[in-house]
């Protein structure tokens, strides 16, 4: 096959990703082409070639990031609020009104905030609904909007004589150990450490089958160990390190970085530094037990 | 969790199709609702979606007529794929009675299959299911996408890397067309309403 046809076929290729909406993959195909065609000597049209498909990636970025972006879920037609509330709500038949909880709790649980914190505060009126009403207001707002809005919800009710003093009290420590919970699980969850920049664009790197590296002294190891690339996105590479090789895994820690790394490629060998981003066990599939280490390059020559 | 009445030998349950964003859930629904139309008992609901991609659920309701002697309905429902609607999903997943894990084909869809797959596994653990309990169907979608150039897992490889410890059974599909559409959701509904006998005792003798 000769370069253009290659080139074509790419491009088909990258169209048929964007035609199925994968735009990830779209990005990734138009910058191999945008490789290929940098790497081509004596094209007439190069640069307006590399423009095009310059302008494409950009593009395809931009879409890409206007849909990674969008965090919170849309608020629906009241009509579809109505299907939400009836397909998903759980009730309890012995319990009056609590099909309204069930409903409302249906809602918030498909991000429908406004919705569903309309729907609690009709609940505020049932005496036997009121605090577990009231519970659900303050976790919503705490989740959705923040540690503001539940206070505003309590500074309302301060003054509202379906609470009791009692009841109060009890909603006041409630909403503090519920923020307490979330900010702890924020903590001692996965924030990860903070990633170091590379300078390096998804062009400067090219294909990598496997990578060399010493690890650090505690692990044992004084020769460098050789890893195979599972699947490579760009600078970020992906290796499986097999469940027999323990300390291999325990080594690459989240978090640490590995100066004096050897890519090897079909084209040749480079050097850098890489950055290791993840490192997890795989609870499930074929390669149950083995450990999944995700690199982020961030030096190569 | 299915809605049995034995004294009205009524039986109604609940299959969810569950996969990567932009795998084909959605279109397997569109293609059951324009072509088993005798089956189809009401309309095919999709809460909005953006472009095509779906934010919320779709629904689609089945009757399926007397089976040994009960009124069998069943509701097919998809989940939004993507990764971040991952509490949507949870929510659809409530009381689930089958599954159809629909896999893309597409080569450089192999992890996003695992990713979903694995995330599946937790939602039902999350729900005291387990994926190997629960009656379950995979689908290799997109097939016909071969023709067009693309490339594409080879079967034996998404039967090695997504059902060798499942051991379900699996149906080549390409749900644009119709194509293994219906062997999947028979397949699922038949698992399905041999486990809530097994569970029940519905079925008349």
């Amino acid at each position: 096959m000769n370069a253009k046809s290659k080139i074509v076929n790419m491009l088909k290729e990258a169209e048929l990703y964007r035609q199925q909406g994968l735009l990830e993959e779209t990005l990734q195909q138009y910058r191999k082409v945008e490789k290929n065609i940098r790497s081509l000597k004596n094209v007439k049209n190069k640069d307006s070639l590399l423009n095009k498909v310059h302008g494409t990636i950009e593009m395809v970025e931009k879409e890409l990031q206007c849909f990674l972006e969008e965090q919170e879920l849309p608020e629906v037609s009241e009509e579809a609020r109505k299907v939400m509330r009836t397909m998903f709500s759980l009730d309890d038949p012995e319990v009056k009104g609590s099909s309204l909880l069930g409903e409302a709790i249906a809602l918030a649980g498909f991000g429908q905030y406004h919705a569903a914190i309309e729907a609690f505060e009709r609940l505020l009126d049932l005496e036997h609904l009121r605090m577990d009403a009231a519970k659900k207001m303050i976790a919503y707002g705490l989740e959705y909007k923040g540690e503001k809005e539940a206070l505003h919800m309590l500074q309302r009710w301060e003054s509202d004589n379906r609470f009791s003093m009692e009841d109060r009290n009890f909603l006041v420590k409630y909403m503090q150990e519920q923020a307490r919970a979330a900010k702890a699980e924020n903590q001692t969850g996965t924030a990860p450490p903070r990633e170091p920049e590379s300078e390096l664009r998804e062009s400067d790197v090219c294909d990598i089958s496997a990578i060399r590296l010493k690890l650090p002294k505690e692990a044992g190891e004084d020769e460098k160990i050789k890893l195979n690339v599972n699947f490579q996105h760009g600078t970020r590479l992906n290796v499986v390190v097999p469940r027999n090789k323990p300390d291999i895994a325990r080594a690459l820690q989240t978090g640490k970085t590995v100066p004096g790394v050897v890519f090897s490629s079909p084209i040749g060998s480079y050097s850098g530094t890489v950055y290791i981003q993840l490192n997890r066990t795989i609870d499930f599939g074929p390669h149950k037990g083995d450990a999944s280490v995700n690199f982020k390059i961030l030096t190569f020559s | 969790m299915a809605n049995i009445n034995l004294k009205d030998r009524r039986i109604e349950c609940k299959i969810v199709y569950y996969g990567p964003g932009r795998c084909g859930k959605t279109t397997n629904l569109q293609y059951i609702h324009e072509t088993y139309k005798k089956q189809v008992t009401g309309e095919m609901i999709s809460i909005d979606t953006q472009g095509d991609r779906t934010l919320f659920f779709d629904f689609l309701p089945l009757g399926l007529g007397k089976i040994r002697g009960c009124d069998v309905k069943v509701q097919l429902y998809t989940v939004p794929g993507q990764v971040k609607y991952r509490s949507t999903r949870q929510l659809v997943l409530r009381g689930v009675d089958g599954v159809v894990f629909v896999a893309d084909s597409l080569k450089v869809r192999r992890e996003k299959n695992m990713l979903s797959l694995k995330d599946l596994h937790e939602n039902l653990k999350k729900m005291g299911l387990w994926i190997n309990k629960i009656p379950l169907v995979l689908q290799y979608n997109k097939r016909d996408l071969e023709s067009e150039g693309l490339p594409l897992m080879p079967v034996e490889q998404m039967e090695a890397e997504l059902n060798r410890q499942l051991k379900v059974p699996s149906f080549k599909a390409s749900a644009v067309n119709g194509m293994g559409v219906g062997e999947t959701v028979n397949a699922c509904m038949k698992l399905t309403l041999r486990d809530l006998q097994r569970k029940f005792k519905w079925a008349q003798d």
